[in-house]
């Protein structure tokens, strides 16, 4: 009999009554009894609660009964410590960081606040015609009210403040007292910031405790404020009084008290920060907090404030032009444009001058540059660029030539060198001299293979690999040609129409596949569903070129599962050729 | 939005800035990064549905090893190893700072660059190098900055493992 058997026969002879009767005559704990250790024991919070309730008491008896000597036990638990600050004080730190600093800081916060008040009157000039004077000032000259008082001195701002990841570097969230254009700049600084910290921090060999805690770059200074997962750092112009180092203090503390969780997780998902945003903001101190509280005089406000809006109504014009004159250098010197001459109307600005439909959309230089494609037009026509980079990419385009091919340009000569049959050598010297800007075209160095192939049969195979090689990729839930793909479309239709037209045998015909590609990454079915729609779209198109619809099959994957992925809502193509009674 | 840190590594000139100039529109001046010795750029990425923010570190310097700190990969969630395929000294210092890479960030995603593929024919890295990085686990993609050959790919594909 195996030792199973054995128990389980056991266990049938003795009723679950007599059991229980059993273990309350051993142990002399009823069922209840039980339960509640049991559960005790598998909870480790239930179990350590009631472990604290005990052990406070059980030390008291040990002391009293002389078992623990007190000098004893204080002189271990310093040693601990000490050996914990010893090999590694940050974890202390980190670990003593939100409890501490509110408790040191009350300390020294009466003598700081007494310093502040001090500060605070001397600075305060409330209004006076020094002021007014600088108003007008800041009126005649364009400048910000802001940045003529600061010339001036006495008063201070903050005008953006950072909280950053430190670790990673990367922005949690920011705050300033306008709103900026791009705040996707915002992204880029703070990294910066991140390499510029450790960079100091590096290179002057500081001890890893002592940090670094303000940067001064051009005319304003960076404040810092650091804390064990995250990083303030505050831009503030002029003469900053110091209870804004306790203000930032205060700031960082109380994110690592109420993120504490999201900090020490961090992914990446900047979400929480922003949106619970609310100490970051009390860092945005200015002038204005001064001025408050004086007798006002309401009509020298009120010019005051007119002054105001007209000096910041010039800024932003003065601001968008010179962003304008930047975006226009940069289209400019782009090889394949050429402006010719601008127009402002209605606030609409126009561009007009020529470009090389090759250089690809210029739209995106118009976005880089903050502005929106109703407030800047580009009326640029069509234009064939006789820039080297052009000439040539023209060329490769073109003449499509085979892997085994290079193609470069020495002044206005064509040079292949490489391996090609003599099909495609024979097309390309006779497209060749209809490039503009090429008048030679060099094949010495081009060694000719022979190919057994009949060139129909050759012509429709490079077209399927033509068409093979075209992607269209679309923005979201949407499926519209921009006037680039649409030159490369019609090509493509053009392209399809001569392949369909070709049988290789009499079993097969050619059908085109029209794939949309889209990822995993995300919620699959939606993925999927937009995927599959695009797709449709595209058919649609295809089929309003004249192409026939028995020959269209639209598909979808995804690119996880591709050799060479496409582009995520690209769409590509596949020619197949299958039996006909299989359609 | 999510944002993640991204660091070029590999021996000098094998094409790292490069491969950053071809993939983003780069807008800060060059001012920066000969003093503080890292070019920062950044560049969204769109997969499926979600927007990736990726800010890409990129160090500037002439030698291979001395600037690359520990502090500048800390905090990444992926990196490049850039290899010249043209060079094979490149590969071994690709694989020391991988090591590097590994040890100060241990959950961040490699991909591995067998660069300058629009020069082939005169690679020094062999087939068999690149099916031993292949067998030891690794991502490779054979890239050109100078055609724009994979290099969108490649980002990408490094995008998709750190957010996967
Ligand atoms: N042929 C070729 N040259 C490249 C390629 N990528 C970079 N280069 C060249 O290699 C040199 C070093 O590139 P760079 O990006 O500065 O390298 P880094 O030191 O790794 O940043 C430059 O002359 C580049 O023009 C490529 O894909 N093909
Ligand atoms: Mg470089």
């Amino acid at each position: 009999m195996t030792e199973k058997d054995h128990k389980s026969n056991l266990y049938s002879s003795i009723s679950l009554g007599q059991l229980t009767e059993l273990r309350k005559a051993i142990t002399g704990l009823d069922s209840e009894d039980l339960q509640r250790l049991s559960r005790l024991i598998q909870d480790p919070e239930l179990f350590s609660i009631e472990i604290s309730q005990l052990l406070p008491l059980s030390i008291k008896k040990m002391f009293e009964r002389g078992e623990v000597d007190e000098e004893q036990l204080r002189k271990f638990v310093e040693q601990v410590l000490h050996q914990s600050v010893k090999s590694d004080p940050g974890v202390m730190a980190t670990i003593l960081f939100p409890i501490m600093m509110p408790a040191i800081r009350k300390a020294v916060a009466e003598d700081i606040k007494r310093m502040v008040e001090s500060l605070n009157t001397s600075l305060d000039h409330g209004f006076s015609p020094k002021r007014i004077g600088w108003r007008m000032q800041a009126l005649f000259s364009g400048r910000k009210y802001a940045e003529i008082l600061l010339s001036n001195a006495y008063v201070f701002k903050v005008s953006q403040v950072f909280l950053i990841h430190r670790t990673t570097g990367l922005l949690l969230n920011q705050v300033q007292e306008t709103e900026i254009k791009d705040a996707r700049d915002a992204d880029l600084v703070s990294s910066m910031l991140s390499a510029i910290k450790d960079f100091v921090q590096d290179s002057f060999q500081r001890d890893a405790e002592e940090n670094l805690d303000s940067i001064k770059v051009g005319n304003f200074n960076i404040w810092i404020e650091q804390g064990p997962y995250a990083i303030i750092a505050a831009i503030v112009e002029g003469n900053v009084p110091g209870s804004l180092r306790l203000i930032l203090k205060e700031a960082i503390e109380a994110i690592h008290v109420n993120f504490s969780y999201e900090l020490e997780h961090f992914q990446g998902d900047t979400e929480p920060f922003v949106l619970k945003d609310r100490f970051l903001r009390a860092c945005l101190l200015n002038e204005k907090k001064e001025v408050k509280g004086k007798k006002p005089v309401i009509i020298l406000i009120l010019v005051a404030l007119l002054l105001g809006v007209l000096s910041f109504w010039t800024y932003t014009r003065v601001e968008t032009k010179l962003r304008f004159n930047r975006m226009l250098d940069e289209l400019d010197a782009t090889k394949g444009v050429a402006v010719t001459g601008t127009e402002k109307k209605d606030g609409v600005y126009s561009i007009t001058g020529l470009y090389d439909p090759l250089v690809g959309n210029l739209n995106n230089v118009v976005k880089l540059h903050g502005f929106d494609l109703h407030d800047v037009k580009l009326n640029l026509e069509p234009m064939i660029s006789l820039d080297y980079d052009l000439v040539l990419l023209r060329a490769r385009r073109v003449l499509m030539p085979p892997e085994t091919i290079d193609l470069s340009l020495k002044r206005d000569t064509l040079i292949a060198e490489g391996d090609a049959d003599n099909e495609w050598l024979k097309r390309a010297t006779s497209l060749v001299l209809h490039l503009p800007g090429i008048y030679f075209f060099d094949i010495t160095k081009v060694n000719e293979e022979k190919i057994q192939q009949t060139p129909a049969r050759q012509l429709v195979k490079k077209r399927i690999l033509a068409i093979e090689n075209y992607y269209f990729v679309f923005k979201i839930n949407e499926v519209k040609l921009d006037s680039l793909q649409k030159i490369d479309f019609d090509i493509l239709i053009n392209e399809a129409k001569s392949v369909l037209n070709f049988r290789f045998d009499q079993d097969s015909v050619p059908v085109i596949e029209v794939f949309s590609h889209t990822s995993r990454t995300g919620h699959i079915d939606a993925n999927k569903n937009a995927a599959r729609l695009r797709a449709e779209k595209f058919v649609d198109l295809m089929l309003h070129a004249g192409l026939p619809i028995e020959t269209l099959v639209p598909k979808v994957i995804f690119v996880e599962d591709e050799k060479v992925p496409f582009p995520v809502r690209s769409v590509s193509f596949k020619v197949k050729y299958v039996n006909p009674a299989a359609l | 939005m999510i944002k993640k840190k991204i660091c070029m590594l590999g021996a000098f000139a094998v094409g790292k800035t490069s491969l950053v100039q071809r993939f983003v529109n780069s807008i800060f001046s060059g001012k920066y990064q000969t003093t503080i010795g890292v070019k920062i750029d950044q560049k969204m990425v769109s997969l499926g549905e979600t927007d990736v923010n990726l800010l890409l570190w990129d160090i500037h310097g002439e030698d291979d090893f001395q600037k690359v700190k520990a502090t500048y990969v800390m905090g990444a969630s992926g990196y490049f190893i850039v290899i010249d395929g043209t060079r094979s000294e490149t590969y071994q210092v690709g694989l020391e700072l991988e090591k590097l890479a590994k040890n100060a960030a241990p959950q961040a995603k490699c991909v591995i660059l067998i660069n300058k593929s629009d020069l082939i024919r005169d690679w020094e890295i062999t087939h068999g190098q690149i099916a031993k990085l292949i067998s030891d686990g690794f991502k490779v993609i054979q890239t050109s900055a100078k055609d724009n050959l994979a290099v969108e790919t490649a980002f990408t594909e490094l995008t998709r493992m750190m957010i996967k």
